[in-house]
């Protein structure tokens, strides 16, 4: 019997010795592009009907990000779908890159996450097929190649990537404000429950999004001090005042559990899918205009 | 003495008949199976001697009222009853030729015979026969270091003798034959009934040794087929045998001491097949061994008691020809003439049988893996092996390939797997009538292979890990040395296994999988 047994784990330790990557079973799905995690509003009664009809799909403004837009106007990608109940707090993996239909320019598009009830189950949006909810301030952009200013529908140069980012996106180039030397006295990106913890900063905590554990930033003001380690960012809430967040390269470089905006180059709180479960047909701005900017006519 | 050599030694006199033994022939058949105080009793001495008065009585036409056994008896005994027929030899003395054949069986050694607590000197019992009244004086001792009587020590190529003749010259003298040399022992063989000498001494009489197939067996026949026989059987012992030989004889022809064809009613006579082995048993193949012998010159026949059914094994090199044969009385049956059952290389080589120690064996077959990543891989396999069978089991080495495809759980992606494993099987078996079941057990090392066909970002995957398979076959001849093969069993493997969760991160840990796997292929034996 002790043969047998050692029999077993040598051919186990074998086995594993040159692991590598493993093999896979049914539960593999290809390698993950995006790892979201979200959760919802409580729905309202007049979902009740169909609240175990709900499907969560990736839908991309194929026809650009500029004006208001409905979601007959997006177009669905089924593979990234997946059925929920409401409510709902989900880890939501993407594995699929958006295919040509979903590209609004050769090399860029911006998806974002919808809730629909799929009443006959074809795990497609037909049009028959009421919007139940929506990302507030989180979208998807896929960037093909690296773009420049000229060639980005956002207006400023984009690399080469596939995630999250903050929406609406700032369709303007950045304002040409250089950080300065110091750290003007505010600990940017730390955690913070009142302005007081920041210095001489601003505490972020819920607008336009919640801010996890708080987030110490500076506003921008014409002439004021530019911390050495921010770069600007615009609300699109309130005021739609701009404020100065922790520059990055990479989510590495953020407070966990932040995540680094590709497109803005600011640590943001992205990671966390808040999806507004409401009776609406519009589909929330895509793009945010800069100062004095207005929007094409759809 | 080379057994060329014996089968070439010939007598002399040109154009000269055999001559029968006369019919004054006297027969003391001696066996005791108590030897003397310290040597451990023997099995089979006693019943050895009157199988060879039986013979003699069969074949050479000697009259049971001419032969006196002695089983069990003394020295005194036996000097006794050779003094009597010596005296009542020369009371009838009529001018009829005459012989004394004497045998003994048991314990002995170059000082005499151990008969129980007494000794009868060899010289004496030399003596005894040499000074005997009858013409013609045969002794045959089947006993340990026997060969002082012929003062042949050890293993020494004796000459090739020849006769002297003379025409007109009656057959007489003295013929001394012993079961081994000085200095070597003779032995019993519990398988043979017998001691291995007197079992191929009757089988001689019986006809096996009719070397130039006249239906008659000399003396010389006699002794070259008894020589080569227990040499060959104790081969398979620690100690080699070899009979000796002393001839005085003068006369006219070699001395006939067989005529198994003129044998009285209530045999029959069987042709062997090849001048190979025979094994002939009663009634069935483990039933009492008959004889066990390589008939010599052409005719190769046998004269059996009758009416018998016997079991006869054929032992070709290539395979054991096994015939049933109901032999009548007065019947003459040759085995190639009748149907036989072949027995395979491997068969032959777990019964122990034949000449090779194992057997090789080539196998291919193809057929289906069971489900192993999901419940949708089943593929088709093949599968190669070479290998050897031998007495205790056979063990084979195996390559084996796989394909199968495959989806996943969301059917989001698909994947072609692919396996190539190369192992060892161990394995034992049950031979029946027409299938034989093997059961045992194959260890693999495997190289596991996943590709995707996905737009997604799959990479393509590969790892290395074991398999363990119980393998269950049934086999059956389809040709000589071929055969078809189905097989199967379960089938458990280990390999690394990236388990996913529901985020898609994955860990990589030893992942196992239980399967069974059914193949259908060939088997050939060389």
């Amino acid at each position: 019997m002790a043969a047998v047994r050692g029999g077993w784990l040598a051919a186990a330790v074998l086995v594993c010795s040159g692991c590598g990557p493993g093999l896979v079973d049914g539960r593999y799905e290809g390698e993950p592009r995006l790892a979201l995690k979200g959760s919802t509003s409580p729905p309202p009664p007049e979902f009740e009907p169909f609240k175990r009809q709900l499907r969560l799909s990736l839908f991309y403004a194929a026809k650009g990000i500029m004006g208001p837009q409905t979601l007959d106007g997006l177009v669905e990608h089924e593979a990234t779908g997946q059925s929920i109940e409401l409510p709902w707090s989900l880890d939501w993996t993407i594995y699929d890159e958006p295919e040509a239909r979903h590209l609004m320019t050769p090399d860029f598009a911006l998806g974002i996450p919808v809730v629909y009830a799929d009443k006959n189950g074809n795990h497609h949006r037909d049009a028959d097929e009421p919007m139940v909810g929506q990302a507030g301030g989180t979208g998807v952009v896929f960037v093909k190649r690296a773009l420049s200013a000229q060639e980005s529908p956002t207006r400023r140069p984009a690399p080469a990537v596939f995630a999250l980012v903050a929406k609406p996106l700032p369709c303007s180039p950045p304002p040409a404000i250089a950080p300065g030397e110091t750290d003007c006295g505010v600990p940017l990106a730390e955690p913070c429950m009142s302005d007081a913890a920041c210095g001489t900063g601003k505490c972020l905590t819920a607008e336009p999004w919640p801010w996890p554990g708080g987030y110490c930033s500076l506003q921008v003001t014409p002439g004021g001090c530019a911390p050495k380690t921010g770069i600007v960012w615009r609300s699109h809430a309130g005021t739609q005042a701009s404020y100065w967040v922790q520059r990055c390269e990479t989510t590495a470089e953020c407070r966990d559990p932040y995540v680094c905006d590709p497109l803005q180059k600011a640590c943001l709180p992205l990671n966390n899918v808040s999806l507004r479960i409401s009776p609406e047909t519009r589909v929330l701005p895509l793009c945010q205009p800069g100062p004095g900017m207005t929007l094409p006519p759809p | 003495m080379s057994a060329g050599r014996l089968a070439c030694v010939l007598l002399l006199l040109l154009g000269g008949a055999a001559r029968a033994l006369p019919r004054n022939t006297f027969v003391v058949a001696i066996g005791n199976n108590q030897g003397s105080v310290g040597e451990v009793d023997l099995l089979y001495a006693e019943s050895d001697a009157k199988a060879v008065g039986e013979a003699l009585r069969l074949h050479a036409g000697v009259s049971s009222s001419r032969q006196r056994l002695l089983l069990g008896e003394g020295a005194e005994p036996v000097r006794r009853a050779l003094l009597e027929l010596n005296t009542q030899l020369r009371a009838e003395a009529s001018g009829e030729p005459s012989a004394l054949v004497v045998f003994y069986s048991g314990h002995a050694d170059a000082a005499g015979l151990h008969l129980g607590a007494s000794t009868l000197p060899l010289d004496e019992l030399k003596a005894l026969v040499e000074g005997s009244a009858a013409a013609v004086r045969v002794l045959i001792v089947d006993a340990c270091r026997s060969g002082a009587l012929t003062r042949v020590k050890g293993v020494v190529e004796a000459p090739t003798f020849a006769l002297e003749t003379k025409d007109d010259v009656a057959m007489e003298g003295l013929a001394i034959i012993t079961s081994s040399a000085a200095g070597e022992s003779s032995q019993e063989s519990d398988r043979l009934g017998s001691s291995f000498f007197t079992h191929h001494f009757v089988n001689a009489l019986r006809g096996a040794a009719d070397a130039n197939g006249d239906a008659k067996v000399t003396l010389t026949e006699a002794y070259a087929y008894t020589y080569q026989q227990t040499v060959r059987s104790s081969g398979s012992t620690l100690a080699l045998q070899h009979p000796t030989y002393a001839y005085d004889l003068k006369g006219r022809g070699d001395l006939v001491l067989a005529s198994p064809a003129d044998a009285p009613s209530r045999t029959g006579r069987l042709t062997l097949g090849s001048a190979v082995l025979h094994v002939v048993t009663k009634e069935r193949v483990d039933g009492p061994l008959v004889a066990e012998v390589v008939p010599q010159g052409s005719r190769r026949t046998l004269t059996l008691p009758a009416p018998q059914t016997y079991f006869v094994q054929e032992r070709r090199p290539d395979e054991f020809r096994e015939y049933e044969v109901k032999l009548g009385v007065g019947e003459a049956s040759a085995l190639e003439q009748r149907s036989y059952r072949a027995v395979r290389y491997d068969r032959l080589v777990r019964q122990r049988g034949g000449e090779r120690p194992f057997v090789v064996q080539l196998s291919a077959g193809g057929g289906v893996r069971g489900p192993q990543f999901s419940p949708a891989d089943v593929g088709p396999l093949v599968q190669f092996g070479v290998g050897f069978d031998f007495a205790w089991g056979s063990v084979t080495l195996r390559a084996r390939g796989f394909t199968g495809a495959a989806r996943n759980d969301e059917d989001t992606l698909r994947r072609r797997d692919w396996e190539g494993a190369l192992g060892v099987a161990v394995s034992r078996s049950v031979d029946w009538p027409w299938l034989t079941l093997s059961f045992g057990v194959l260890v693999e090392g495997v190289g596991f292979w996943q590709r995707f066909e996905t737009n997604r970002t799959a990479p393509h995957r590969a790892a290395a890990g074991a398999a363990f398979t119980a393998l269950f076959a049934l086999e059956r001849e389809l040709l000589k040395a071929l055969s078809v093969r189905l097989e199967g069993g379960p089938v458990a493997s280990l390999f690394p296994l990236a388990t996913v969760d529901e985020r898609g991160a994955q860990r990589v840990g030893v992942g196992s999988a239980v399967t069974f796997t059914l193949s259908l292929g060939a088997v050939w034996r060389l």
